[in-house]
């Protein structure tokens, strides 16, 4: 079913007291939850090991395969190699 | 075991797993490379990378990174020291393998340790809205009264408050993993795609939120329920406040009228509330309770209190048969005395004798009121048979006595010398027998009732009172102790009600030989009975009837909603306590401070003034001095005012009668006009003549009284004037100062025309004048005159003068030359008069 612009206009007028009411709850939510994130070392902490470990990762491959970008895609697939970090 | 949702988080974690196992998977497949393109003369590489699949397998299985972690590292720990032979270029790429593996499942540790994380902030949150919402909803309940009402307002609200925080939460959890997952898949560092996850899942948990609709909605509800079950509070509170001061006001009237103590009422105040309104339908009301236990704890001597029963008793009698609690408690009170019967017993037998009482036809409230007030008869003459009384009261009201009357007459039969006497006496005066023996026994019997009923037979066989002659009358009464009224009334009464309800007489009197045992009846039973008699509404009309049932769903209702003001006011009285303990200290230290501040100003101000104000009086010293010097100036003002007014009164009233006469139709306008201009003239004029009269008295006076000397002195001198001429004007002039005398070349007198003396020796001058003027007078007189004619033609004289005629001396006019020279100097102050 396509809508027309004056249907989507009043649909968001219809609806836009219950969407800036969620915003408010949302926003009241989110923001509690970031606070609680950003308090949590934890979370930051595992965030750093794992780019520190993925970085190491590449580092490692870089070197043994001497920096051979074709060694490189050919021993390690796409979607690893993006993981890793590698740009190409 | 894993809860609902711990499991939640894990099914949100395996979507950033499925993104190792799909890199892992491709892993797996390199390994499968490696296997197949090795070299079968060194079969290390091959048992490695199987190893290795093996392991990436078991990972797949299990989920278990760590060991995933630690075999792989293990795994290149030993491939770097071994010998691949021919396989080793491969082996380098295996090794990179290992490394990314390990890099892999590394980073999927961390990441999942960072999601754990976040589900955990963002559960924490969770539970706190939720808590939140819990704690108001517990809050909510536990308000007294309206509180389960306003939790189930409140329900609604909580309901999609809870819906909408797990949404929130749902979808925080799932928008993080979903973009983290994104980002990491697009290449994207840890703290890149973690950054891009929070965003992903703000945006998520706003999005979930939105499928919460009516949110606020459910909050208005809430508020307007809220609001509505507060105006309905407030509303009960001040009808239940109604009825609380109702009661209270009537518990202050008790204690007003007894004097006794709050300590001392006992349950009077919980009765006044069950009695008022359980017998609201017969219009009883607070006070009515509280009067009905002020009368009967007074009639008490404060001795005891009314019971509920004798209460209930007392107002339901009082309002169904208007006999009013202080009779019911001085009957009471009688009764108890005669019978020694409690005064619950009591009130049954006062029950009892109104019921005998309608039963027999006689008002109730009048027997009552009877036995009230002959209660000092009742005890002399019934011997302790409150029965006997009643049906003494009964029986006497039948006849239309009472029962004082009765005693009385009982009295006087039984002072026998001088009843005896009467009776002679009566029988002699009507010629016949007259014979009270009956009576008088019966009297000394203490049967009061039957003694007066012999009596009045007696009195019916001498006939007719009325026909009777004064004499007759008089020593009638003498002998019944009798009023002559009361005697025809009975007469007449016992003529036309002869032997009419008798039977109810004696119904009555079985009543009473039932009901007025001294037997107790306890409180309980008296209520019953007294709301059965209160039942009766025996002089209530339709409309009191509708009134006081109105009146009683109206203190039924109020009396629903007391409890709020009796649970309300003592908080409140409480809370101002509190109020006042807290604020009176803090106003008392503002007071103090305020005191200290003022005291240390006052000390500090007070001299400043004090220097001040010795300054401005030093200045203003001279100017007071002048102020002192001129205020007698200012009092001349003042003095002149009326007086001048007075002076033009004429003019001002000539002034208000042009006015009234030219303007009539403006009427009083102009008279106020004119008022007003007579009032500026009246100004007008006396600040002239203030003026006037200040240049008069210290100018114009100080002159002309100069002035009147001189003048008096050339008056004196002139009327010794030769030529009868004492107007200078009228005087023939000399010519030229040649005819003058001349001494020594300097004029000392003009010529003698001109002047009136011109003497070389004036030291003689003097005495010259005088006998001169005794001459003029003597030769005016005629001479020889006595001096009694001289004074009465001095008198003529000044009494023409004064009319202002002319008078003439010598044929010569003399008044006109004096009028003349009064004219030059504006004054007559030398005149004659």
């Amino acid at each position: 079913m396509k809508i027309t612009k004056k249907e989507a206009t009043l649909f968001k007028e219809s609806h836009n007291r219950y969407l800036s009411e969620s915003s408010f709850l949302a926003k009241l939510f989110t923001r509690a939850v970031k606070k609680g994130i950003d308090k949590d070392p934890n979370i930051s902490n595992a965030i750093k090991r794992a780019d520190t470990a993925i970085d190491k990762a590449r580092a490692e491959i870089e070197m043994k395969l001497n920096g051979d970008k074709d060694e490189i895609k050919k021993a390690i697939p796409l979607s690893v190699r993006k993981y890793l970090g590698f740009k190409y | 075991m894993a809860n609902d949702k711990q499991i939640e988080n894990q099914r949100e974690l395996n979507a950033l797993q499925r993104l190792t196992m799909s890199m892992t998977g491709d892993m797996s497949s390199m390994m499968d490379d490696i296997i197949v393109s090795s070299d079968k003369r060194n079969k290390a590489l091959k048992e490695d990378a199987t190893i290795t699949k093996q392991i990436l397998a078991d990972l797949k299985k299990t989920g278990d990174v760590n060991k995933t972690i630690a075999q792989i590292g293990t795994q290149i720990g030993q491939s770097k020291n071994k010998e691949y032979g021919v396989n080793q270029k491969s082996a380098s790429l295996y090794q990179s393998q290992l490394i990314a593996i390990r890099g892999i499942t590394t980073g999927q540790k961390e990441a999942a340790k960072a999601a754990q994380g976040v589900f955990d902030v963002t559960d924490e949150i969770s539970s706190k809205f939720n808590s939140v919402l819990d704690n108001i909803d517990s809050f909510t309940k536990k308000i007294p009264i309206i509180g389960p009402a306003l939790s189930n307002a409140f329900a609604p609200l909580k309901e999609k408050g809870e819906l909408a925080i797990s949404r929130a939460t749902d979808g925080m959890k799932n928008g993080f993993i979903r973009q983290l997952t994104k980002a990491k898949k697009a290449g994207d560092g840890f703290a890149t795609s973690f950054s891009k996850g929070i965003k992903g899942g703000v945006s998520g948990a706003t999005k979930a939120i939105s499928g919460t609709l009516g949110m606020s909605t459910a909050l208005v509800g809430t508020l307007l329920m809220a609001v509505g079950i507060g105006v309905l509070l407030y509303a009960a509170f001040q009808i239940g406040a109604k009825r609380f001061k109702e009661i209270d006001a009537a518990a202050k009237s008790f204690r007003q009228e007894t004097g006794l103590l709050n300590s001392q009422m006992g349950d009077l105040k919980s009765n006044i509330e069950s009695i008022s309104l359980e017998m609201g339908t017969l219009g009883v009301s607070s006070a009515d309770v509280a009067n009905a236990a002020g009368a009967f704890s007074n009639e008490m001597k404060g001795t005891s209190m009314a019971s509920k029963g004798v209460l209930t008793s007392m107002v339901a009698i009082e309002k169904s048969f208007g006999v009013s609690a202080a009779t019911q408690a001085k009957v009471n009170n009688t009764f108890q005395l005669m019978s020694g019967a409690s005064d619950i017993t009591a009130q049954k037998m006062i029950q009892t004798t109104i019921a005998a009482a309608e039963l027999a036809g006689v008002a109730p409230a009048a027997i009552m009121q009877d036995i009230a007030e002959n209660a000092e008869a009742g005890l002399m003459h019934f011997r302790g048979s409150t029965k006997a009384l009643a049906e003494a009261a009964i029986e006497a009201r039948r006849m239309g006595t009472s029962i004082g009357e009765t005693a009385k007459v009982a009295e006087g039969l039984l002072d026998f010398e001088s009843s005896i006497t009467k009776e002679l006496e009566l029988g002699a005066m009507l010629g016949t027998r007259v014979n009270f023996n009956k009576a008088r026994a019966l009297a000394f019997e203490g049967k009061t009732v039957e003694a007066q009923k012999a009596v009045n037979v007696e009195v019916s066989k001498l006939g007719d009172i009325n026909k009777m002659n004064m004499y007759q009358k008089q020593a009638l009464v003498d002998a019944t102790g009798m009023e002559l009224t009361s005697m025809i009334k009975q007469q007449s009464i016992a003529k036309k009600f002869k032997g009419i309800d008798d039977d109810r007489l004696e119904a009555a009197n079985s009543l009473l030989d039932t009901g007025m045992s001294i037997n107790d009846m306890n409180d309980e039973a008296l209520v019953k009975e007294a709301k059965k008699l209160g039942a009766q509404k025996a002089m209530q009309s339709e409309m009191d009837k509708m009134a006081n049932n109105t009146s009683a769903l109206g203190a039924s209702i109020s009396d629903m909603f007391m409890p709020i003001a009796t649970f309300l006011m003592p908080l409140l009285n409480d809370l101002y306590e509190m109020v006042n303990f807290i604020l009176l200290p803090v106003f008392g230290l503002i007071g103090t401070t305020f005191k200290i501040i003022f005291g240390v100003l006052s000390a500090i101000l007070r001299p400043i003034f004090a220097l001040v104000k010795a300054l401005v009086g030093a200045i203003m010293e001279p100017f007071k001095v002048i102020f002192d010097a001129i205020r007698p100036i200012g009092e001349h003002f003042e003095e002149l005012g009326p007086k001048l007014v007075k002076g033009m009164e004429p003019v001002i009233s000539f002034i208000k009668m042009l006015g009234k006469a030219i303007i009539p139709i403006i009427g009083m306008f102009v008279g106020d006009l004119v008022d007003g201009v007579v009032g500026a003239f009246k100004l007008i004029f006396s600040v002239f003549e203030a003026a006037y009269n200040f240049i008069d008295k210290y100018l114009i006076q100080p002159i002309t009284s100069m002035i009147n000397l001189i003048q008096r002195g050339i008056s004196a001198i002139a009327s010794l004037n030769p030529f009868g001429s004492s107007d200078s004007n009228q005087l023939q002039s000399g010519g030229s100062i040649d005819d003058g005398i001349v001494q020594g070349g300097k004029i000392i007198s003009t010529h003698p025309e001109d002047t009136l003396i011109a003497t070389k020796t004036p030291d003689s001058l003097l005495s010259n004048i005088a006998g001169g003027i005794s001459g003029v007078v003597g030769g005016l007189m005629g001479g020889g005159s006595s001096d009694a004619q001289i004074v009465a033609k001095l008198d003529e004289l000044i009494t023409v003068m004064g009319a202002n005629k002319d008078v003439y001396m010598d044929g010569r006019k003399v008044t006109a030359g004096v009028s003349s020279t009064v004219d030059k100097i504006g004054s007559n102050s030398y005149s004659l008069v």
